[in-house]
């Protein structure tokens, strides 16, 4: 056994065996983790004491080649390069199945631990490992943990931190052993680089197997391991039948719509009429006027349109997350391949799918679990159509204008309409990659498979965890830029290249008009508004709601807080932002907010693409701006386009 | 080539891949080659795909996929 200490720890397994859980109990940080295949996107970095703990995206084997798995074979092979020690973690249940990537590892001669995950499940099963013989056998240290819980990461960190790692045992590695010139030089990593031809692949698969049985079969001893999974196709016959499946799978959608708008229909209302009463006391208090006007008509409004959405964003990110982590998810990914197939796209879709109702970008990222090419460049294409959060916050004000409130019953004609929004998405999304896809002239490939972890119960604590970071990240992501927007909006706002005396002339000429809203009218920002007023007119749009639209064009959870810090400086007297929509009126005293006008708005923002953080991460996941071109001009015409015939007819 | 209507349910070894070779190496990646033993689950008709445990991990093939693997019955 040669030994070596290193400062640099990688950790490496097969996808879902835990390595992400392991990371956060290592490093005390909050990775989001999941049950299923691929959670892990890009590499991920903490540190434990002196160390750096690396965590990468799952990957099958050396020699494949998908784009996530060829980041994390790069990253092993650069590890091993520099003798980092690598953390390699197997799921205890399917140690066979790990086995062959970790003898691939072993090869590679590079300090080692193996970590043998989920040892609770083995227990359980009545899985016996000789951890001793075993660690003899290999060569390099093993250690049992249950990196949910967190049994055996002291152990594991012991080893990692206080003695030497060692370099395991070779497998397969003289096979690769060339003599030249009297010298032997291995090939083993030039193979490994330049991906071995399916011949030899089969080769050292059959090497391998031969090496690896008796290991197997010397040192695990299975006890009714074929139990492990009896649970898990127990439920897979409801959760998966023609009938009852779909009626689950459709049952949990609704009732996930359903939920967000429930659950947070009070403390929504709490925190509008809590800053309604802030900006009532700022107004009270603060003696300085541009001081007063700035906090209680940009500051507190602009805050308000972003921490109002809270609760909605929370439930869902809960729901979401209760989902993922008991295997539901990937169940949905079976029934949908079928259906999504048609559409140019696969059940590996589904994450993606799902992860846009959050947010675009991370949703995107994960297409990277997509081997297929065509399917992965149609996905990317279409995911920003899917409904994110930023969205959520137009589509709750604008259906609470239309509709008046739930009265306290679970069941409303909100939540339907949250869920027939969000299905408008679904379906736009499917359109649009059938189309790609058939126009499209990427290469396609068609091997595709899926895998279905055991249901097991959701970690709690790293749900709520989750839920509290993707929280704190919307609000102060989106609340910068809504701070600044607002800051830039109030000056423009409160300054006008015409004179007092011009000011006061106008309000008498129209005095059912505010002193205020005149200010609003001539000042810097209602010329902008005026400006772009032809070209949205069609739309059913006045001036205030194009600075709104306009402002929104890089981040669209920007409209609410700009209407919000509009209305708030024309008009005072009504205290929240809804009641503000459901007054306001045009030039010849009709509602703004009828329903051709807030119907024509709901589809903008369905359709369109306001957000340039997608638009970056659409350049850097296809490496082209001719997509980044074709999913800003295409969004931009949907949105235009059924704005305006849905106005048109309904005016 | 195999019928999928015609294996379901049982304890098979895989005796021959057919196909391209990019179907084998992605077969090879999740470790599943000729010798193979797997076991084929309840797979739904609409789904299009047969669901199969390969030493305790249960993955997902397409039907049109599957007709590739060759295999006999054990039990």
């Amino acid at each position: 056994m040669r030994t070596d200490s290193l400062n640099k720890i990688l950790l490496v397994g097969k996808p879902n065996a835990g390595k992400t859980s392991l990371f956060n109990q290592l490093t005390g940080l909050n990775q989001k983790v999941g049950n299923y295949s691929g959670v892990t996107i890009e590499v991920l970095k903490g540190k434990l004491g002196s160390s750096e703990i690396i965590d990468i995206p799952g990957l099958q084997s050396l020699n494949t080649s998908s784009p996530e798995e060829v980041i994390s074979k790069k990253e092993i092979i650069k590890a091993a390069s520099m003798q980092q020690t690598i953390v390699f973690v197997a799921n205890a249940m399917q140690l066979f199945d790990s086995l062959h990537l970790f003898s691939q590892i072993a090869d590679l001669q590079t300090p080692t631990i193996f970590a043998i995950n989920f040892i609770d499940e083995a227990n359980k099963n009545k899985l016996t490992i000789d951890k001793e013989g075993l660690e003899k056998k290999i060569g390099c240290p093993v250690a049992f943990i249950n990196s949910r819980k967190g049994e055996g990461i002291q152990e594991l960190k012991k080893i990692i931190q206080n003695t030497k790692t060692s370099i395991p045992n070779t497998i397969c590695r003289s096979n690769y052993d060339v003599i030249d010139q009297g010298h032997i030089n291995n090939t083993y990593i030039t193979n490994l680089e330049n991906a071995l031809d399916i011949a030899d692949w089969e080769d050292d698969y059959t090497r391998r197997q031969k090496v690896l049985l008796p290991i197997m079969n010397a040192y695990v001893v299975s006890g009714k391991s074929d139990t492990y999974l009896l649970n898990t196709y127990k439920w897979d016959k409801i959760l998966l039948h023609p009938i009852w499946g779909m009626l689950i799978f459709f049952a949990t959608l609704y009732m996930v719509f359903q939920s967000v708008f429930y659950f947070s229909s009070f403390p929504m209302d709490w925190i509008d009429s809590g800053f309604a009463s802030l900006s009532e006391l700022a107004r009270n208090t603060i003696s300085i006027d541009w001081l007063q006007n700035l906090v209680a008509n940009a500051i507190i409004p602009g805050l308000s349109g972003v921490l109002i959405f809270i609760p909605q964003i929370a439930i869902l990110f809960f729901l979401i997350s209760v989902l993922e982590q008991i295997g539901y998810l990937s169940r949905i990914s079976f029934i949908s391949d079928a259906f999504l197939k048609k559409f140019g796209l696969s059940g590996h879709s589904v994450i993606p799918l799902v992860s846009s109702w959050a947010c675009a970008i991370p949703a995107i990222m994960s297409t990277r679990i997509i081997e297929n090419p065509k399917e992965r460049l149609t996905a990317i294409l279409t995911l920003p159509l899917m409904t994110c959060s930023a969205r959520l916050p137009v589509y709750v004000i604008l259906i609470a204008v239309l509709f008046p409130a739930n009265s306290g019953a679970f069941f409303g004609v909100q939540g339907l309409f949250l869920l027939a929004l969000y299905l408008l998405g679904v379906i736009a999304t499917l359109v649009l990659a059938w189309l790609i896809n058939k126009y499209s002239k990427v290469e396609s490939n068609s091997n595709w498979a899926l895998e279905l972890p055991i249901f097991r119960k959701p970690n709690w604590k790293n749900i709520f965890l989750t839920v509290f970071n993707k929280t704190k990240t919307f609000v102060f992501q989106a609340g910068k830029i809504i701070f600044i927007v607002g800051l830039i909006l109030w000056f423009l706002a409160n300054w006008s290249p015409k004179s007092e005396a011009f000011l006061a002339q106008k309000q008498k000429e129209s005095p059912s008009q505010t002193m205020e809203a005149v200010k609003l009218e001539y000042s810097y920002l209602g010329y902008t508004g005026k400006s772009i007023e032809p070209l949205i007119k069609p739309l059913g749009y006045d001036w205030k709601i194009g600075i709104a639209l306009v402002a929104s064009f890089a981040a669209r959870e920007v409209f609410v807080g700009t209407l919000s810090s509009i209305y708030s400086i024309e008009n005072n007297d009504e205290k929240t932002i809804v009641n503000k929509l459901r007054n306001e009126t045009d030039r010849n005293g009709n509602k703004m907010y009828d329903w051709a006008t807030a119907l024509s708005l709901l589809l903008f923002y369905v359709f369109s693409m306001q957000c340039m953080s997608t638009l970056a991460i659409v350049k850097k996941e296809t490496g082209e701006w001719k997509y980044v071109a074709f999913q800003f001009i295409y969004m931009l015409v949907l949105a235009y386009g059924s704005a305006f015939i849905t106005y048109q007819i309904l005016s | 080539m195999n019928d999928p209507q015609d294996i379901r349910d049982g304890r098979f070894i895989i005796t021959a891949i057919n196909g391209q070779q990019t179907f084998k190496s992605f077969l090879l990646g999740h470790n599943i080659a000729v010798g193979s033993a797997i076991t084929i689950n309840y797979s739904p008709k609409y789904a299009q795909l047969i669901s199969i445990t390969v030493r305790q991990k249960i993955l997902s093939i397409r039907t049109e996929d599957f007709k590739n693997i060759e295999c006999v019955r054990i039990a």
